[in-house]
C-alpha cells in the first residue's frame, strides 16, 4: 500500500514540476532574449533562424545606446525621481495612515472616506486636467511634475493604516510621557515596529515610480528630462529602429529592478498580496 | 530629545492633522479641483490654442457615434473579459499547483519567475514581445514554422493582433494573479479540509465546496482589479502596436491620449476620460452586486 | 542610532529633491538668441554650419536642436499650448502644419509683413507657400521642389535585358515580369504602411482631398493606382512587401534584392547616405503613366517650411535667419550639394551648380530632371487636415490592400466613410 502511493506521488512530482518548470522557461525566455540580443549586431537579431545566444560578444550596440542617446542622463532621471517618489510615500503615507490608525480628531471619519473615495476614481479622468495645469503652472516638463500630483497616494494610507492599527496604544502612551513629540513617537518608537509595514509600502511605490509611463509622457517633453520609459519608447518609430540599441537599454532599464527583486523576494511578494488580502 | 511647546499647541490634538494635511493639501490641488475641472472641460470645445467654447453635451453626443471610441470600447472591453476569463483559471491552477505538497521545494523559485512581468515597465515588456511577435523573424513564428505551419500575422493582421494582446496579458498578470490566488488558498483552515476528508469527500467535491467558496472574497477581488486594470492598458500596447492595425488595438486609454495630446482636442478627451470612469464605476457596481448575490445564494 | 541614520538619509534625499525640483534648468542669456528645432539630421549639420556667418555677422546665438520627427512635432505643440518651451523658429513638416490649424490661433508668426516687405512673394511658386497657409495667413516657407522620380539601378536591368526609361505602367509590369523570369529576383516593392507612394503616383487625380477641401481620394486614378499596387505583388508577382523598416530596406537595396524604388528628390539624399556603396549604379526617369494617358509624370511629396514660433523673443531676427538660410545662394548651393534639395527660390533656378552632374546617378544632372519634373507636378489640394487623414488612410485602405487582406473597392468605400466620420468632429 504505501510503496504504490509513494510511487504515484513521485510520478505525480515528476510531471506536476516539469510541467512547472517548462513554463517558467516560457515566462523567462523573453529576457533571455532580449539581454543576449543586446550582444548581436543587428542583422544577427534578425535573422533565421534564430540563435538565442549571440555568437560573440558585441558591445556595439552599448556604445551606440550611450552615445548617440542621452541614455545616461535618463537613467540618472529615473533612479532620482524613483529614490523621491519612494521616500516621499514611505514619509507622508505613513504619517497619515498612522494618524488615521492611532489619533481621534474631529472630521476623521470624513476625511477617511475622502481617502477612500479617491481611491475609486481611476486616473485617466485627472490627466487632461492634470495637464492643464502643468502648463499653467508653468511645471511642464520638469520633475515636480512627474512627482508633485501623484507623491501621496490612498491607497498606501489604507494600507499603513491597517497595519499601523496593531500598535499598541500602551507604547504611545509611554512615549508621551517621557516628553516625545508626536512626531518623535512616530519615527522613534512606531517606525521601528513597523518595519515591514515599510517595506511593503516602499517596495510598491519603488515599483510604480520605476514602471511607470502614462504620465511621465504626458508631462517630460524634452529629450535630456525623459525617465527611462519614456526615452526607450521614443527610440522606437515608425522609421528606423535601431534594435539592438533598444533591446540593450530595455536590459538595462530592468536590471535594477529585477536585482531588487531578488533580494527582496519575500518583502515583495507579501507586499503584493497584502494588497489583495487587505482589500478583499 | 524633549522639547516643551507652548500649551495651547497641545501636540496631541494638533498632530493628527499636521500629518493628514501633506495628502490633503494634495488631494484638494491634484485631485479634487481637475476632477471638477474635468468635468468642465468635458463639455468644452478646447481645441487647439485659444479660448474654450461651451458646447454642452455635445461631445458626449460625438462619443457615442464616434467609431473609434466605439472600437476602443469594445477591443479594451474584449480585453478586460477575455482577461478574466482566461488568467483566472489558469491563476488558480497555478496556485493550486503551487500550494501543493509536490511543488513544495520548488516554489519559491516559481513564485519569481511568474512574478517577472508584473515588476517589469510595461514599455520594455511591449519592445520585448514587439521582437518575439515580428513576422519574419521573430521566436514565435519560427517555433510556427519549425513544426510546420505557415507564420502568424501575430501584430501584423488586426484578426490576430487582439489575440496577441491577450496572449500577452496572461504572460504578463497571471502570475501575480496565482500569488493572490495562493495566499487566499493559504489561509483556508486545514481542519476544513480534514473534516471533509472523514466526511468522505473527493478531491473535486473538496474544491467546489470549500476551496472555491472560502476563496471567494480573493477571487471577487482577482477579478474586479483585473477589470479595472484592463481599462487602464496603454503602455504595452503602445509600444507594441499603437493601437494598430487599423484599431484593432486601440484601447481607451490610448484613445483618450491620442485625442487630447496629439490632436489637442482636451475637451473632447476629458469627456472620453469621464466615460472611462462612468463605465468602470458602473462595471464594479454590477461585479460587486454579481458577486454578493452568489454569495447570498450559497 | 539606527534612527538617526535614518533621518540623516532622509535629510540628503530631501536634499537631493530640491536641488531636483529646480533642475528644469532655464539659461540665462545676454545674447539674442535663437534656438531652432529640426527633425532631420541633414538639415542640422547644414544649418549648424551656415550659422557660423550668421552669428558672426549679428552677434547672435544660435542654437540647432535635432528631435526625432513625431516627438518634435508633440513637443512643439504642447509648449505652444503651455506658453512656454517651444523654439523661435521651426521646421514643420508639411502634413504636420494641420495640427495647428485647429484651434483660434495657430501659434506662428504670420509671415505677411516680412514677405510683402522683401517681395518675395514675387520668388517663390505657389507650392512653397500654399501647404503653410491658413486663413489668409502666410506661416511658413516651403524649402524644396521636391518631384518624385522612379530610381532604377540600371546595372541590373541592363543585365536583364531591360529597356530604360520606362514609359508606361504596362510597360513596367512587362519589364518587371521579365525582370523576375531572368533573375529571380523581385522587381520592386510595396509598402504597406507608407501612403506616400500612392498619394504622389495618383496626385494627378487629386490626392486625398478636393477643391473644397472634402476627404476625396477615391477617385478614379487612386483606384487604379491601388490596384496596380495591390496587382504588382498579387497578380504579376513583380513586387513585395517592403521591409518594415529604413535599415532593413537600405539593407536590402544593398544586397541587390530590389531593382528599381520610388520616390522624391529628397530621397536622393538618403541613397547617398544609406547605400553610398551602390554609387554610379542609380539612375532616375520620370514616373511612368497609363497607357491612356492617366497619370503624371511627376508627383511630389514631403516637404519643410521654417516657422516662426509666437514665443520667439525676437520675430525679426528670427526672419532674418530664415531669410540667410532659404534666400541666400551660396547656402542653398551647399545645401543642394549635400542632400540634393532643389530650392523654391526663382532666382536660383539659374545658378549652374544646380545643374552638376552626380556621380552617384552615373553622371545624370539631378538639377535638370529636377527642374524639368518641376513642372509636371500637378496642382494638388491642400488642407489642414493632413495629419489625421494621411495615416487613416495608410491604415485603413492602403494597409489591407497591399496585405491582401481587403479588394480595393471595398477599402476605399469603407476607408471614405470612416474618414468622413472622423473629420467630423474638427
Amino acid at each position: 500500500m504505501r510503496n504504490r502511493t509513494n510511487r504515484a506521488e513521485l510520478v505525480a512530482r515528476v510531471a506536476l514540476n516539469s510541467l512547472l518548470l517548462l513554463l517558467v522557461v516560457v515566462w523567462v525566455i523573453p529576457y533571455i532574449f532580449t539581454l543576449a540580443s543586446s550582444f548581436k549586431p543587428q542583422s544577427e537579431i534578425f535573422r533565421l533562424p534564430i540563435r538565442l545566444l549571440p555568437e560573440s560578444t558585441f558591445t556595439g550596440n552599448y556604445e551606440f545606446l550611450v552615445t548617440q542617446y542621452p541614455y545616461l542622463r535618463w537613467y540618472m532621471n529615473t533612479i532620482l525621481i524613483t529614490a523621491i517618489q519612494t521616500t516621499v510615500s514611505m514619509f507622508f503615507c505613513g504619517i497619515a495612515g498612522y494618524a488615521f490608525a492611532k489619533y481621534e480628531f474631529r472630521f476623521k471619519k470624513t476625511l477617511f472616506m475622502l481617502v477612500l473615495i479617491s481611491l475609486m476614481l481611476p486616473i485617466q479622468v485627472l490627466i487632461t486636467p492634470l495637464f492643464i495645469q502643468m502648463a499653467r503652472l508653468q511645471w511642464l516638463d520638469t520633475y515636480r511634475a512627474v512627482l508633485i500630483p501623484f507623491a501621496v497616494q490612498p491607497f498606501f494610507i489604507f494600507l499603513m493604516r491597517q497595519y499601523m492599527l496593531s500598535v499598541p496604544d500602551d507604547l504611545l502612551h509611554s512615549g508621551r510621557i517621557d516628553g516625545c513629540t508626536e512626531l518623535g513617537i512616530f519615527v522613534r518608537i512606531v517606525a521601528p515596529i513597523q518595519r515591514s509595514a515599510f517595506a511593503i509600502v516602499g517596495i510598491l511605490s519603488f515599483v510604480g515610480a520605476w514602471t511607470s509611463f502614462l504620465w511621465p509622457v504626458i508631462v517630460l517633453r524634452s529629450r535630456d528630462m525623459y525617465v527611462l520609459n519614456v526615452g526607450i519608447a521614443t527610440m522606437v518609430g515608425p522609421y528606423n529602429v535601431p534594435y539592438g540599441a533598444v533591446l540593450a537599454a530595455s536590459s538595462l532599464a530592468t536590471i535594477p529592478i529585477i536585482v531588487f527583486f531578488l533580494l527582496m523576494q519575500r518583502n515583495f511578494i507579501d507586499g503584493m498580496t497584502a494588497g489583495a488580502l487587505k482589500s478583499a | 530629545m524633549t522639547t516643551r511647546l507652548p500649551g495651547w499647541l497641545n501636540q496631541k490634538n494638533s498632530a493628527p492633522y499636521l500629518f493628514v494635511a501633506p495628502f490633503f493639501i494634495l488631494f484638494l490641488s491634484f485631485w479634487v479641483y481637475p476632477v471638477f475641472y474635468s468635468l468642465y472641460l468635458s463639455i468644452q470645445r478646447a481645441t487647439g490654442l485659444g479660448p474654450m467654447q461651451f458646447v454642452g453635451l455635445d461631445n458626449y453626443v460625438r462619443l457615442i457615434g464616434d467609431p473609434r471610441f466605439l472600437k476602443s470600447l469594445a477591443n479594451t472591453s474584449v480585453f478586460a473579459f477575455g482577461s478574466v476569463l482566461l488568467q483566472v483559471p489558469i491563476g488558480l491552477a497555478l496556485a493550486l499547483a503551487f500550494n501543493s505538497t509536490l511543488t513544495h521545494r520548488l516554489r519559491g523559485f516559481y513564485r519569481v519567475a511568474y512574478f517577472l512581468p508584473i515588476i517589469t515597465p510595461g514599455v520594455v515588456v511591449g519592445i520585448m514581445f514587439s521582437v518575439i511577435y515580428e513576422f519574419d523573424y521573430g521566436l514565435l513564428n519560427q517555433l510556427v514554422r519549425s513544426v510546420g505551419l505557415d507564420p502568424i500575422p501575430w501584430i501584423r493582421s488586426p484578426d490576430y493582433a487582439m489575440g496577441s494582446i491577450l496572449l500577452l496579458g496572461i504572460w504578463i498578470w497571471t502570475g501575480l494573479k496565482a500569488l493572490y490566488l495562493l495566499a487566499g488558498l493559504q489561509s483556508i483552515p486545514k481542519d476544513y479540509y480534514e473534516s471533509a476528508v472523514i466526511d468522505g469527500a473527493s478531491p473535486s467535491q473538496q474544491f467546489l465546496r470549500i476551496t472555491l467558496p472560502q476563496l471567494r472574497p480573493i477571487l471577487m477581488f482577482v477579478i474586479i482589479q483585473t477589470v479595472i486594470g484592463s481599462y487602464a492598458l496603454f503602455d504595452q500596447v503602445w509600444v507594441l502596436t499603437e493601437g494598430g492595425p487599423r484599431d484593432a488595438t486601440l484601447t481607451m486609454t490610448m484613445y483618450l491620449y491620442e485625442v487630447g495630446f496629439q490632436q489637442f482636442r482636451l475637451g473632447y478627451s476629458a469627456a472620453i476620460g469621464y466615460s472611462i470612469v462612468f463605465i468602470v464605476l458602473g462595471l464594479t457596481l454590477v461585479l460587486l452586486t454579481a458577486f454578493k448575490g452568489l454569495k447570498d445564494q450559497a | 542610532m539606527r534612527r538617526n541614520r535614518v533621518i540623516v538619509l532622509a535629510a540628503f534625499l530631501t536634499g537631493i529633491a530640491l536641488a531636483g525640483l529646480h533642475a528644469s534648468g532655464e539659461a540665462e542669456a545676454s545674447l539674442p538668441e535663437i534656438e531652432f528645432w529640426t527633425y532631420a539630421d541633414n538639415r542640422a549639420q547644414w544649418l549648424e554650419d551656415i550659422s557660423v556667418a550668421f552669428e558672426e555677422e549679428t552677434g547672435a546665438d544660435v542654437t540647432i536642436s535635432v528631435l526625432p520627427f513625431a516627438q518634435m512635432h508633440d513637443q512643439l505643440q504642447s509648449a505652444l499650448f503651455a506658453g512656454t518651451g517651444a523654439p523661435d523658429i521651426v521646421d514643420v513638416n508639411i502634413y504636420q502644419f494641420g495640427r495647428f490649424t485647429t484651434g483660434e490661433r495657430t501659434g506662428f508668426v504670420a509671415l505677411n509683413d516680412y514677405l510683402t516687405a522683401s517681395t518675395v512673394s514675387d520668388l517663390y511658386t505657389s507650392a512653397a507657400l500654399a501647404p503653410w497657409t491658413w486663413e489668409g495667413e502666410y506661416y511658413g516657407l516651403g524649402n524644396e521642389l521636391n518631384p518624385t522620380f522612379m530610381y532604377y539601378r540600371w546595372d541590373l536591368l541592363e543585365e536583364a535585358g531591360i529597356e530604360t526609361p520606362i514609359e508606361t505602367w504596362e510597360g513596367f509590369i512587362e519589364a518587371g515580369q521579365q525582370y523576375v523570369e531572368r533573375t529571380g529576383k523581385l522587381f520592386t516593392w510595396v509598402e504597406p504602411n507608407a501612403w506616400q507612394p500612392w498619394f504622389f503616383l495618383s496626385m494627378d487625380g487629386g490626392g486625398f482631398f478636393d477643391e473644397s477641401g472634402e476627404v476625396a481620394f477615391d477617385h478614379e486614378l487612386g483606384r487604379r493606382v491601388l490596384q496596380m499596387m495591390h496587382d504588382w505583388i498579387y497578380v504579376h508577382e513583380i513586387a513585395g512587401i517592403a521591409p518594415l523598416d529604413p535599415p532593413a530596406q537600405y539593407g536590402a537595396l544593398g544586397a541587390g534584392d530590389y531593382a528599381v524604388t520610388f520616390g522624391a528628390s529628397w530621397y536622393q539624399g538618403f541613397l547617398k547616405d544609406n547605400v553610398s556603396e551602390l554609387s554610379g549604379k542609380w539612375m532616375m526617369q520620370h514616373q511612368p503613366v497609363f497607357e491612356d494617358g492617366m497619370g503624371s509624370e511627376a508627383g511630389a511629396v514631403g516637404g519643410t517650411a521654417m516657422l516662426i514660433t509666437e514665443q520667439a523673443a525676437d520675430p525679426d531676427l528670427a526672419w532674418r535667419f530664415i531669410s540667410y538660410a532659404n534666400l541666400d545662394t551660396d547656402n542653398l548651393a551647399e545645401a543642394f550639394r549635400r542632400f540634393n534639395l532643389f530650392p523654391t527660390y526663382r532666382p536660383m533656378w539659374d545658378d549652374p551648380v544646380l545643374y552638376q552632374p552626380d556621380a552617384y546617378f552615373n553622371g545624370q544632372k539631378p538639377g535638370e530632371w529636377i527642374s524639368e519634373a518641376g513642372s509636371a507636378i500637378p496642382a494638388y489640394n491642400p488642407s489642414p487636415y493632413w495629419f489625421p487623414i494621411a495615416p487613416h488612410f495608410a491604415n485603413n485602405v492602403l494597409n489591407p490592400v497591399v496585405l491582401g487582406d481587403m479588394d480595393v473597392e471595398q477599402a476605399m468605400r469603407e476607408g471614405m466613410e470612416s474618414a468622413r466620420a472622423l473629420l467630423e468632429d474638427y
